[in-house]
């Protein structure tokens, strides 16, 4: 038993915490919640056969991700599309994201699109998930989940091009 | 942004990965770090074997031609000396280290009875030297396949060391210093590496430290002993009582070397 979940943990250890450190952006946090991750997932694998482990290891992430950020309110992902009034504090990613390297410019970017466009661009480009595998994460139709997907791209897209249209920030 | 510029700034994030000592430690917590299903020997023992299979083809290439034999036979000398040097500073995972460990196995099986305690706690304080290498120069992955080599070895010398007891009492103290720096070394990696190494085995060698400190206790109270001796004596008892069989030791060692000083 637990052979045969140490060969699902070696599979998807990296996933699942990329997965949660790009939506918590700790290391700390997400290295706390992946560990809850994977020990509900191994008690459950202990009861009951799981049939599809990457969609069950994905769901249990998303209620552990979904349940810090209630318990923890003011820590909560800052949505672009809801930080209006927030223009201090856009900046001041803005000024980090100057000052970070270009991959920390795509975790800001990302972490600003809605939770499920950045479900959607982690499962389908980093994951490598196919659209079915998606369309099921989902619960979704496979079209549906292709619109989603473009939607999220194109928001990625306008996220990553904000800094140069972006008023210069005073030194 | 063209859609290639946008894949590759996303294709980015691939790059982030957890550290590779939490994934090591999270799965030894969640699963008594379990080794994979061929285990480490196996794997070793069929590696090696394949080593014997090419050499015995070269053999039998080299004697089809008689003018080639004295070459090969250089060859072979020499690469083997060479080959075995390389292979004492390879770790576990490495090429070589199947070689490393079938040599180290040859004295363990010539040895007498007496003297194998000391062979495998010399085998087990160079692999502890090996997790400490891992861990210090963050080779983590065959760490497991290490802290196993080391819990084989540390039940060997648990299970030596109660014989010795049992048969060779005069021996049982000289095995149990060893065993008292062996354990220190081991809490110092665990230190580096956050993570406890061989609980499941830990208990066989305490028990081990337990019956040499007892074999000690009942000999030393037939001894008449110096005042700072006896005040040395008192505070190893006060430590068994507390279940702190290795500090003990550590005093009736002490008190050991210092009657063999005086004598």
């Amino acid at each position: 038993m637990e052979e045969r979940f140490g060969e699902i943990y070696d599979q998807y250890i990296i996933k699942i915490y990329r997965f949660i450190v790009l939506k918590v952006d700790s290391q700390e946090v997400a290295e706390d919640l992946c560990s809850e991750v994977f020990t509900r997932v191994f008690q459950e694998f202990q009861k009951q056969e799981i049939q599809n482990m990457q969609a069950f290891l994905y769901q249990v992430a998303r209620h552990i991700i979904a349940d810090y950020y209630r318990d923890r309110a003011s820590f909560r992902i800052v949505r672009i599309e809801e930080a209006e009034g927030l223009v201090a504090r856009e900046h001041s990613l803005l000024e980090k994201a100057a000052t970070l390297s270009e991959i920390e410019e795509v975790k800001q970017a990302l972490a600003n699109l809605r939770d499920e466009y950045q479900n959607l661009i982690i499962w389908r480009y980093l994951d490598e998930l196919s659209i079915p595998e998606i369309a099921q994460l989902e619960g979704k139709s496979e079209g549906s989940v292709r619109v989603s997907l473009h939607r999220a791209m194109e928001a990625l897209r306008g996220k990553l091009e904000v800094p140069k249209d972006a008023p210069s920030v005073p030194v | 942004m063209e859609e290639k510029e946008l894949l590759s700034k996303i294709s980015l994030l691939k790059s982030v990965k957890p550290r590779e000592e939490w994934v090591f430690s999270t799965r030894q917590e969640l699963l008594g770090d379990r080794v994979p299903k061929k285990s480490f020997f196996n794997l070793q023992k069929e590696r090696f074997s394949g080593m014997l299979w090419h050499t015995a083809f070269l053999f039998k290439f080299a004697f089809s031609k008689p003018v080639l034999v004295v070459p090969v036979l250089v060859f072979l000398a020499v690469g083997g000396a060479l080959l075995w040097q390389v292979s004492l500073r390879s770790l576990p995972g490495d090429a070589l280290y199947s070689l490393r460990t079938t040599v180290e196995q040859v004295p363990l099986s010539f040895s007498a009875e007496e003297e194998k305690v000391f062979l495998q706690i010399e085998l087990a304080q160079k692999h502890l030297a090996d997790l400490r290498r891992m861990a210090e120069e963050n080779k983590i992955r065959n760490l497991a396949s290490a802290i196993k080599i080391y819990e084989a070895n540390a039940t060997q010398v648990s299970q030596s060391v109660t014989l010795i007891v049992e048969n060779q009492p005069d021996k049982a103290l000289q095995a149990g210093s060893q065993i008292v720096q062996l354990q220190k070394e081991k809490a110092e990696i665990e230190k580096i590496l956050g993570a406890k190494i061989g609980e499941e085995h830990a208990e066989s060698l305490e028990n081990a430290t337990k019956k040499i400190v007892e074999y000690e206790f009942a000999d030393l109270e037939t001894r008449s002993l110096t005042e700072g001796q006896l005040a040395l004596f008192e505070s190893a008892k006060a430590d068994v009582e507390q279940g702190n069989y290795e500090l003990a030791l550590e005093k009736l060692l002490l008190i050991s070397v210092d009657i063999h000083g005086e004598g």
